[in-house]
């Protein structure tokens, strides 16, 4: 399945880009945890932000154990505490 | 006592109508909205690149009591975003330095400057009578003992924090809305934060309307929504949030 996940602040420079297609493997209990780790994999930057603090699927604030599903679009945001 | 005995009688005067001509004539606003400003207490906790702008517009609107705080001393790398610290002000404490430039910017409203760090154990006292705060704050640390005490206090709070081209304010009503520990259940605590002045001037100005249409009766726009400012490319993005039945902060207050 394929997702989009859109990338801020830290996540953004650990990547170096706001925005990517995934395409993952369609697997029973693909939630946004999971999506997280195969990030980490491709992106090893993300690894020491690793704490999903504030994870969105399409709009929504969700838990880090919600599904994730083909066409959702995907935003993870660190914490922002500057001023 | 007798700063709410003032509110109770106050009115707005000629000069008020004169000085605010402009907003009262907007629809929905009105003589009104101008004595809902006039009678409120807004705290402004911390004034760096964000609270500058806060304080500012929150000033020349005509909000009656403005306290700002911050412990720190305006250093030469604060410039390049907190405009209400000049180079003249270098190594002076910033609540004092901002509260003289707002009081001239307005002699109308009353200004009280804290130079107090903002931690658990003195916010209540710090948010004692006051209507609302905004959360301009630069540490997780000192926003969530923020959070904290306005849940504590039932007191509305406007959250707004940057970094680099990237900003995202909420309103925070107890109870109503989720809350910074909703949010975020833990904070980053970074170094130096990348910010650039015109980012910390929006987000600013945007928890600045949002506190001002709270007083004025119009509703909040971001309640239970988290409005994320991405400048660089220039898109607002507004997310849906929800409360966190286990959060540490705000459970206990929850409507059964």
């Amino acid at each position: 399945m394929k997702v989009k996940v859109k990338f801020f602040a830290q996540h953004r420079e650990a990547v170096g880009k706001s925005e990517i297609e995934l395409n993952i493997e369609k697997t029973e209990g693909t939630t946004v945890a999971r999506l997280y780790e195969a990030l980490v994999a491709k992106y090893p930057g993300l690894a020491k932000l690793s704490r999903i603090t504030l994870a969105v699927v399409n709009y929504n604030m969700v838990n880090e154990w919600e599904m994730v599903k083909d066409g959702d679009e995907v935003a993870f945001f660190p914490p922002m505490g500057g001023a | 006592m007798e700063r709410d005995l003032q509110r109770l009688t106050t009115t707005v005067s000629n000069r008020d109508l004169d000085r605010y001509d402009r907003q009262i004539s907007i629809k929905d606003f009105g003589e009104r909205g101008q004595l809902r400003l006039k009678k409120a207490h807004v705290v402004v906790a911390g004034i760096g690149g964000v609270g500058s702008a806060v304080s500012m517009y929150l000033a020349v609107a005509g909000i009656g009591h403005l306290t700002v705080i911050d412990s720190g001393k305006v250093e030469l790398s604060n410039l390049n975003r907190q405009v209400l610290h000049w180079e003249e002000d270098l190594g002076s404490n910033k609540a004092k330095s901002a509260a003289a430039k707002l009081r001239q910017l307005n002699t109308d409203i009353e200004v009280t400057s804290v130079e107090e760090s903002i931690e658990a154990n003195n916010v209540s006292s710090l948010l004692q009578g006051a209507d609302t705060v905004v959360d301009c704050l630069d540490n997780f640390s000192a926003r969530y003992a923020l959070n904290d005490a306005a849940v504590k206090l039932n007191m509305p709070a406007f959250h707004a924090a940057c970094f680099g081209f990237e900003g995202r304010v909420t309103t925070i009503i107890p109870r109503i809305t989720p809350c910074l520990r909703c949010i975020y259940p833990r904070g980053l605590q970074l170094e130096k934060v990348p910010i650039i002045g015109s980012i910390a001037g929006t987000i600013g100005n945007i928890a600045a309307t949002e506190a001002i249409k709270f007083f004025v009766g119009l509703e909040p726009t971001l309640k239970n929504k988290l409005l994320i400012y991405d400048g660089q490319r220039l898109i607002y993005n507004l997310v849906n949030i929800s409360r966190n039945p286990e959060c540490p902060s705000c459970r206990e207050m929850r409507i059964k």
